[in-house]
């Protein structure tokens, strides 16, 4: 246990070139997609003793992606996840699959097989915004007004925790003088028939080490808050000014991990990192400026919005960012906070190296990783089966 | 100038391809679930100097008369999980994963392929098949299974999707210009606008063309829509042939079909299923077998019978024939693994004993015992006579059997000049010996 007795949560993106839309210009980030840059992120992590890096889709509109200016490839991120497998040992892994269009049975088999790889450090960021698929990819699908899309997720979601939940932890025996490998009192259809699915099961792997992955969610509209009140176990907050945490707390509820999203840019001085900034505000010229502002639907400054997309930015030196977060951990608005560093790996490496250490100074991360799977480092109870006696 | 080369392909199992592999001493059944048993079984075939690691899938659990079977192991873990772990893990051998056609998005498959392809440097293969069975179906909001030729016309155009998707960035569309701020050229992407009875895909993709172009291919549909399938789109064709001329006969069929699209025969590779269970001598090979046979209660190869026939035979005394004429009356449209197998009973005259002792071995797939120079021979005659262009290995335990013919039996097809001594490439492709498929925009640049 910390002195305070609570801990800072810290999980960290992963996603794109870094959060600033310039990043891929200054970061040294690679121009085709390769294992070896996430598993070198994934690594720096690790070896900070986050708790998670998580993969989710990047925060750019379609006028970004199509100006062809921001630097960012969208892999698939659940057999990214499964490739750091044999990457550290106790870093969480999440990866985005969108809810729209998905088939419950095929996202509770992907988590299931690989929340074992990875001995139970997977998390799903189940989500359900438009911009995190297009649906001109899935024209061929049944339109489904707001309200519907929101209520086929809450479903699907129950439908892949009944099926995590149809192999009881005990149902795999072993037993070879029975010759009996699965106890089949322990294994049950769950017979779901809803709105939107009908699913009989089992689910053809065994329950997840976690019991079930951690699930994630971000989404701020009306619908996502109700949506992440009653599925999510961790939610990541991206505003803009701390203030509106306390609003988000309200409409969540109890139930989800708050973290609240901050995009760093890191020097070793206040001056340097300004200068870093200033560079970064520089290439927010031209068609990338034009398509920021044309996504947010707003005139201005660019160069702003470039910094606001991702969370709530942070440009100075790791002391001061570890005093910053301290603050605001201690305001009690949320749970920790999740780090988009403005321009990987660059702003990765100076968080794992210089403000680790100061949170830890603080007593506001322990020096060891406590847990071996994601939920024990985030603290989250390790949910029974529903279908257990 | 060396002559033809076999192409090997491990079909990785949970436990191994004989049923009863996880009560075998031998085995740790906890490590099945583990990514240490993947990782050590793919390092072995990697040593071996494969072509692919091979791995299938299943969409509904193993169940009996309502009832999970407990007596046998679980399925694959999710095969594109399984292979994605492996691609960190391994440096040269392929990674081929079955995903269904008919349970899943295209767009989503388009993506699993390329990322893996890309994390890989080149090395990803999709197994493409249909999925038949009710009991599947019930998983997916589905009372039945799609009617089979509607199965393979969604097929079909869900390749069609899936590649188009592929193709939709021209090889070199990342320009990434860091002076100027130009990370792509959009006039090298282009929309894939797709449209059929079943699918409306705009595209383009959100990520690069996999170094493949296309990630190889995979196919193993035997019956005449599955052939039909596997001669427009399989680069790499798994299937079960039992006896050298049949082998011969689908090769040259399948060859026919290819020539009739205009596909040369040198663009694919045919691989049949092969369980090695060996020993020093012949009659320990024998012993092995026996003590394979000894783990299983023949119930389990009836229940393997009655799921892959959907005729049930759980009332039908073991040392009778099996009732060929039954099963046949039964289903109007057997699937091909149960048509060979009825067949096979027809011609030798099985008993239901006797039928469930060749499925709790290797299923439909053919079983050689014997020694490793025995096999040796054995593949180098199938690849010399036509039969094949390689196998698909299904090691009855492993890791151990699959160890035993990496360094039992590879040495002698190298020996015998029919198999690598070295990778001489570093793509799934360059294994097979399979061209990079041209992109489909004037502005595409390579082959």
């Amino acid at each position: 246990m910390m002195a305070s007795g609570r801990s800072m949560l810290l999980t960290v993106s992963g996603a794109g070139c870094g959060a600033h839309p310039a990043a891929w210009r200054v970061g040294g980030a690679p121009r085709a997609p390769s294992l070896a840059w996430f598993r070198k992120l994934t690594l720096q992590a690790e070896r900070a003793g986050l708790d998670a890096i998580l993969f989710g889709s990047s925060p750019w509109g379609p006028a970004v992606a199509a100006s062809g200016q921001a630097g960012t490839f969208e892999l698939d991120a659940m057999p990214l996840i499964a490739a750091l497998a044999a990457d550290g040992e106790q870093i969480g892994l999440g990866a985005s699959v969108p809810v729209d269009h998905a088939e419950p049975f095929n996202i509770a088999r992907s988590f299931a097989g690989a929340d074992r790889l990875t001995a139970g450090r997977t998390a799903w960021i189940a989500d359900v915004r438009e911009k995190t698929y297009r649906p001109g990819d899935f024209a061929h699908a049944e339109a489904r007004d707001v309200s519907a899309r929101y209520a086929r997720a809450l479903e699907c979601i129950s439908v892949v925790r009944k099926l995590w939940d149809s192999w009881e932890d005990e149902a795999i025996v072993l037993d070879k003088p029975a010759g009996l490998f699965t106890d089949p009192a322990r294994v049950h259809r769950i017979t779901h028939r809803g709105e939107y699915f009908s699913v009989r099961g089992p689910l053809n792997a065994p329950r997840p080490l976690q019991g079930h992955p951690v699930i994630v969610q971000s989404d701020h509209s009306r619908e996502g808050l109700a949506l992440a009140a009653v599925t999510a176990d961790v939610f990541l907050a991206t505003v803009t000014a701390p203030d509106q945490l306390a609003g988000l707390r309200d409409a969540l509820g109890a139930r989800p991990l708050l973290l609240a999203t901050i995009v760093p840019l890191l020097a070793r001085t206040q001056a340097e990192a300004d200068t870093r900034a200033a560079v970064l505000d520089g290439m927010v010229t031209g068609p990338l400026a034009a398509a920021l502002l044309a996504d947010a639907g707003r005139t201005g400054e660019a160069p702003q919005l470039a910094w606001s997309l991702g969370g709530i930015p942070f440009i100075g030196t790791p002391a001061a960012l570890a005093a910053r977060l301290a603050d605001l951990f201690a305001g009690g608005l949320c749970d920790g906070f999740h780090i988009a560093p403005a321009v990987l790996p660059l702003d990765l490496e100076l968080f794992a190296t210089d403000v680790i250490p100061e949170l830890r100074a603080r007593s506001l991360r322990p020096a060891v990783a406590v847990g071996r799977t994601l939920r024990e480092h985030l603290h989250l109870p390790r949910p029974r089966s529903q279908f257990a006696a | 100038m060396t002559g033809r080369q076999l192409h090997l392909g491990v079909f990785i199992y949970p436990g191994g391809h004989h049923i009863a592999a996880w009560r075998h001493p031998a085995m740790q059944a906890q490590r099945i679930t583990e990514l240490g048993y993947y990782r050590e079984c793919a390092q072995i075939a990697e040593r071996g100097k494969f072509d692919m690691f091979f791995v299938g899938d299943a969409l509904n659990a193993r169940e009996r008369e309502g009832r999970v079977m407990g007596q046998v192991a679980i399925n694959n873990l999710d095969p594109v999980s399984i292979v994605s772990a492996i691609a960190s893990v391994t440096e040269r051998i392929g990674l081929v994963a079955t995903l269904s056609t008919t349970y899943h998005e295209p767009f989503s498959i388009a993506s699993k392929f390329a990322t893996l392809d890309h994390l890989s440097g080149g090395r990803a293969g999709w197994n493409v098949v249909t999925t038949s069975d009710d009991k599947s179906a019930l998983n997916f909001s589905r009372t039945h299974a799609m009617d089979k030729a509607l199965r393979y016309e969604r097929a079909a155009a869900f390749v069609d999707v899936v590649t188009g998707l592929w193709d939709s960035w021209d090889d070199g569309a990342v320009v990434g210009d860091a002076a100027t701020g130009q990370f792509l050229d959009p006039a090298s992407i282009h929309a894939v606008d797709h449209s059929s009875p079943f699918f409306a895909v705009a595209g383009p993709a959100m990520m690069p063309r996999p170094p493949q172009g296309w990630p190889v291919l995979v196919q193993a549909g035997g019956s005449p829509p599955g052939r039909d399938f596997a001669a427009r789109i399989g680069e790499a064709i798994f299937t079960a042939q039992g006896e050298l001329p049949e082998a011969q006969a689908f090769r040259s069929d399948i060859h026919a079909r290819m020539a009739a699209r205009g596909r040369s025969a040198n663009s694919v590779k045919i691989m049949p299923g092969l369980s090695p269970m060996l020993g020093d001598t012949e009659a320990a090979a024998q012993r092995r077998a026996e003590e394979f046979a000894e783990l299983v209660d023949p119930a389990v190869g009836v229940w393997m019978l009655t799921e892959m026939t959907k005729f049930r035979l759980y009332d039908h005394p073991l040392d009778q024939p099996l009732p060929t004429a039954d099963i046949r009356a039964s289903s109007p449209a057997l699937n091909r693994n149960a048509t060979t197998l009825v067949e096979r009973a027809e011609r030798e005259a099985l008993t239901l004993r006797d039928a469930a002792r060749i499925m709790v071995r290797s299923r439909v797939h053919q079983s050689f015992v014997g020694t490793p120079e025995q096999l040796a021979g054995h593949m180098s005659h199938w690849l010399e006579a036509g039969g094949c262009d390689g196998f698909n290995i299904l090691p009855p335990l492993f890791p151990d059997d699959l160890a035993t013919f990496v360094d039992q039996v590879v040495p002698v097809l190298q020996r015998l000049g029919v198999f690598r001594r070295e990778y001489s490439g570093s793509t799934l492709r360059d294994h097979l010996g399979l061209p990079r498929p041209k992109g489909r925009s004037i502005n595409t640049a390579g082959l």
